[in-house]
């Protein structure tokens, strides 16, 4: 299931909040929760809950091991059976077709791996219990005894899908005690209809735009490639921050505080503040488990621009299974590096509107190659961005010029940090503060109905004679 | 403050509770069509292990609520305003809307009181027994009215489709700039160009039906409708192209009183479909069936999308087809998946072949006449459709708007389909709206999914 649908807003939702608020316990709300946890989850699909449950229960019983192990090497040795079989189920779905394919590919022989599907979530929910069981080996966390509340932990439904990753040290005592205060609710239900709105209203419709600048098998024009490279780039921030904002706003509802994952990265001036604003709880699990343990920067520049390097390629693999995303994590980690070892004392005398448009070009160029499946394709476009052998316009340019000729430059206006700015400009005074506080939920409400109304008018398939 | 904000934010739960409340009540179960889309709305999934397991059980919930939403009329109008509100309209635009609304006005100053049909309504027949007179389509197109030669670009000209008076005067209805008519070539000469040397491309624009209402309003003044639009093209496009001059194929009948378009709706009647098609088989040189070859499911009532309170209902007949058709919904160029071939429960123009099916059908007749035939079409296509059937063996059909058309579903380019299942002949039937003025046409999906 999810947020953005009609079952989950009319039906799931509702059912849920009557439910959960009705019992005043913690033991029944996190029964509740759970269960609804479960069913949100199994929803479409409901054999992937098998899945989730091994690898909890995998997770579970290693903590378990190391608590009760008494010397560090049994320690490790269950921590690393619930590593193995975790990531070794994660590389089964995710990577066992890609692995296989271009191991026999050498060979010129074909893959007696055919193409696994995927269960929704299990690159977030894998990291989300690893991060349990190594917390556990390390002695950040004790382990959790009650089964049920790792299970929740795992599967709620808020996080579940898209993140995210919620750390379980971040979380641990959420799930023995909380409390859901009048405040939560309303701003928490203010940041889902935030959320809802960014995913409805912004990144679908960005989206019906990259539809039309990008038909498959047709060549691109320069002003293609950058308006589609520009509205793609719209369209995964919305998408992603949105599943975010809405995850937040729901945990709140129900008294969990996730950290943030977005930050404005858009008005990043470097590569790296971009990855410091963007996607932050998968750039902290790769820093505190795998950059740090890796020793980080602390042995030498070589062994940095190494540690460097495995992460990058290992973000750009979590986000897919294919040389392009090992390609665009790369490209990353030699962005990344460039500015850190060849950049560092030059980049802080360009003016910083100058270095915040190049920070947002490269970014574009990163969502390009990532948008596309193959490579030749994400290079293709790259030198239509430059004219390399492509016509100037096209009518997907002027299509899309014409239907949707305010959008580029709401969501250009959208991804700019002026809420924050609003709210501070209004906190320094109490009448400002007032007008803000009636404001925003009145605004919050408008932008919930019109996300309700293109929820449904997705289906709309309208006969109007004289406008198709 | 923090009150009044968790005060609206509980109205939305209360809000969320009574819409999907009341929709749960109120939304029918079973499926339903409905007139506006053209289209039919889901039924309630079925519960059971299976569809549970398979997914389609949820897919089934999303499309249902969707469709049965409460207050989903009002919710769709918001949705479309705001959009509407994104762009902005260009001088072209402008001009379409003011030139429909003319007509629209038009029609409800004088009533289309003379829509009546022309013989008194059958009821349901039995199929057809007799043999069609019908011939296979020509193995070559006939020459163009003019001749283009390979060396020099003919002079393009506007063109306009009109209203001509007996007093001489004339009402210009729709205008098509030159630069319009020579993309509108280069897209028929493009589909000519990936057919087999003795294949034709068929062109015919439609009238809607809101201009047979003002050629009916203005019927004391003898009109008849003219256009050059046709003569212009026919003078740009290759050998093999053909364009049908429909708009005054319908003189005589509107003339005659015939029921050649709804009242209720804007589309053409069956028998509005027919007088296409026997134009089309004149201009290629091939004997046409007859209307009375067929015989006619009739259902009063009809209620169409542009029906008013008070309106007179329309009287619908649908054709029964003159040879046994099968009828195939195509995905991912060979993926086939059999569907009956009409809707005679429709209560509307959904009736012909079942509305619209996403992304491509195939009719197979048993005519052996060794020919297929392609139509490109949008609604009106649907009840011209069937009068196509016996000249060729099989008929492939898409919609390619945005609304009918997913290019993933189709798995794979308009040429590609044309290759597989050897087309010979494109048939293209579009209505104004779609057609020589619309980006849709001249520079949008007909050109992009072409290869």
């Amino acid at each position: 299931m999810v947020f953005s649908s009609l079952s989950f807003l009319l039906l799931f939702l509702p059912l849920l909040l009557a439910l959960y608020f009705v019992g005043r316990g913690l033991k029944w709300r996190n029964a509740v929760l759970l269960l609804f946890s479960l069913l949100f989850y199994a929803w479409g699909e409901p054999k992937w809950i098998l899945c989730m449950l091994g690898a909890t229960i995998v997770n579970y019983a290693a903590a378990f091991g190391i608590d009760r192990a008494k010397s560090v090497r049994t320690k490790r040795l269950f921590l690393a059976l619930g590593v193995i079989a975790t990531l070794g189920a994660l590389f089964w779905f995710k990577y066992a077709s890609f692995f296989f394919t271009t191991v026999f590919s050498l060979f010129g022989a074909k893959s007696p791996v055919s193409e696994v599907r995927l269960p929704i979530g299990i690159s977030f929910y894998t990291f989300q219990i690893l991060t349990y069981a190594v917390d556990v080996y390390r002695g950040k966390v004790p382990v959790q005894k009650n089964f049920a509340r790792l299970l929740l932990y795992v599967s709620c439904f808020p996080q579940l899908i898209a993140g995210p990753i919620v750390q379980y040290a971040d979380i641990a005592a959420q799930l023995d005690d909380r409390t859901a205060t009048m405040t939560d609710f309303s701003e928490g239900f203010g940041r889902f209809s935030v959320g809802l709105a960014k995913k409805v209203l912004l990144a679908n419709l960005c989206g019906k735009t990259v539809e039309l600048l990008l038909p498959e098998g047709v060549a691109l024009s320069v002003a293609g490639a950058w308006l589609s490279g520009l509205m793609y780039t719209f369209q995964i921030y919305f998408d992603f921050s949105a599943y975010s904002d809405m995850a937040i706003g729901l945990g709140r509802v129900f008294g969990f505080t996730y950290r943030e994952n977005f930050r404005y990265p858009y008005i990043s001036d470097s590569v790296s503040e971009f990855w410091r604003r963007w996607h932050i709880s998968l750039g902290s699990f790769f820093r505190d488990y795998v950059y740090i343990p890796l020793g980080g920067n602390r042995n030498g520049a070589w062994k940095t621009v190494r540690n460097l390097l495995i992460v990058w390629i290992l973000t750009g693999l979590w986000h897919g299974a294919s040389w392009n995303f090992v390609a665009w994590g790369l490209y990353y980690g030699l962005l990344i590096l460039l500015e850190r070892f060849v950049l560092a004392r030059a980049l802080p005398r360009i003016p910083k509107v100058i270095r915040i448009l190049v920070t947002f070009f490269f970014a574009m160029t990163g969502w390009i190659l990532f948008y596309h499946t193959s490579l030749s394709a994400g290079f293709g476009h790259l030198l239509a961005l430059f004219g390399v052998g492509v016509q100037g316009t096209d009518a997907g340019v002027k299509e899309v010029l014409s239907k949707y000729t305010v959008l580029p430059l709401i969501a250009a206006v959208c991804s700019l940090p002026i809420v924050p700015a609003a709210k501070a400009w209004a906190e320094k005074r109490p009448a400002r503060k007032t007008a803000l506080n009636i404001a925003v939920p009145i605004f919050e409400t408008a932008l919930f109905v019109l996300s309700l109304a293109f929820l449904v008018g997705q289906s709309y398939n309208p006969f109007i004679y004289f406008r198709f | 403050m923090k009150r009044f904000g968790f005060i609206i934010r509980y109205l939305w739960v209360l809000a969320l509770v009574w819409l999907g409340g009341m929709t749960l009540l109120l939304t029918p179960r079973e499926a339903r069509v409905s007139t506006s889309e053209n289209r039919m709305l889901a039924a309630a999934p079925e519960l059971s292990f299976e569809t549970i397991s398979d997914g389609s059980f949820t897919d089934g919930t999303e499309e249902w609520l969707s469709d049965g939403i409460v207050l989903r009329d009002p919710l769709i109008g918001l949705s479309r305003a705001v959009e509407t509100a994104l762009r902005v309209p260009s001088d072209e635009d402008e001009e379409a809307m003011a030139l429909i609304d003319a007509i629209e006005a038009e029609m409800n100053e004088a009533p289309a009181e003379p829509f009546a049909p022309s013989a008194a309504p059958q009821t349901e027949a039995p199929q057809a027994t007799a043999e069609p007179q019908v011939t296979s389509a020509p193995q070559t197109a006939p020459a163009p009215t003019a001749e283009p030669t390979a060396t020099e670009t003919p002079q393009v000209n506007d063109a306009a489709f009109w209203l001509e008076f007996k007093d001489g005067k004339r009402q210009t209805v729709f205008e098509f700039p030159a630069a319009n008519i020579v993309r509108a070539a280069e897209v028929l000469n493009a589909y000519r160009a990936v057919l087999p040397e003795d294949g034709n491309v068929v062109f015919l624009q439609v009238p809607v039906a809101s201009m047979g209402n003002a050629f009916l309003n203005r019927i004391d003044r003898d009109p008849v409708w003219r256009s050059d639009l046709e003569d212009s093209l026919q003078r740009l496009v290759s050998d093999g192209v053909v364009i049908v001059k429909v708009g005054e194929a319908m003189n005589e009948p509107l003339k005659n009183g015939e029921y050649v378009y709804f009242r209720t709706d804007h589309h053409w009647t069956a028998r509005g479909a027919y007088y296409a098609y026997r134009a089309a088989m004149e201009t290629l040189g091939v004997p046409a069936a007859e209307y009375s070859d067929y015989t006619y499911f009739v259902r009063s009532g009809m209620r169409g999308n542009n029906a008013k309170n008070g309106a007179k209902s329309d009287t619908l007949e649908v054709m029964h087809e003159l040879l046994p058709t099968k009828s195939y919904v195509v995905s991912h160029l060979t993926d086939s998946r059999e569907i009956p071939f009409m809707d005679y429960d429709a209560a509307g123009y959904l009736a012909f072949i079942r509305g619209t099916q996403k992304p491509w059908r195939r009719f197979e007749t048993g005519a052996k006449t060794g020919r297929t035939a392609l139509l490109i079409g949008d609604s009106f296509s649907n009840a011209f459709l069937p009068y196509l059937l016996p000249h060729y063996d099989r008929v492939m059909m898409t919609d390619l708007r945005y609304t009918s058309y997913d290019p993933k579903d189709a798995g794979a380019s308009v040429s590609e389909y044309i290759e597989r299942y050897g087309v010979d002949d494109v048939y293209f039937v579009l209505c104004l709206a779609t057609s020589i003025n619309s980006e849709f046409f001249t520079g949008g999906q007909v050109v992009r999914y072409l290869h």
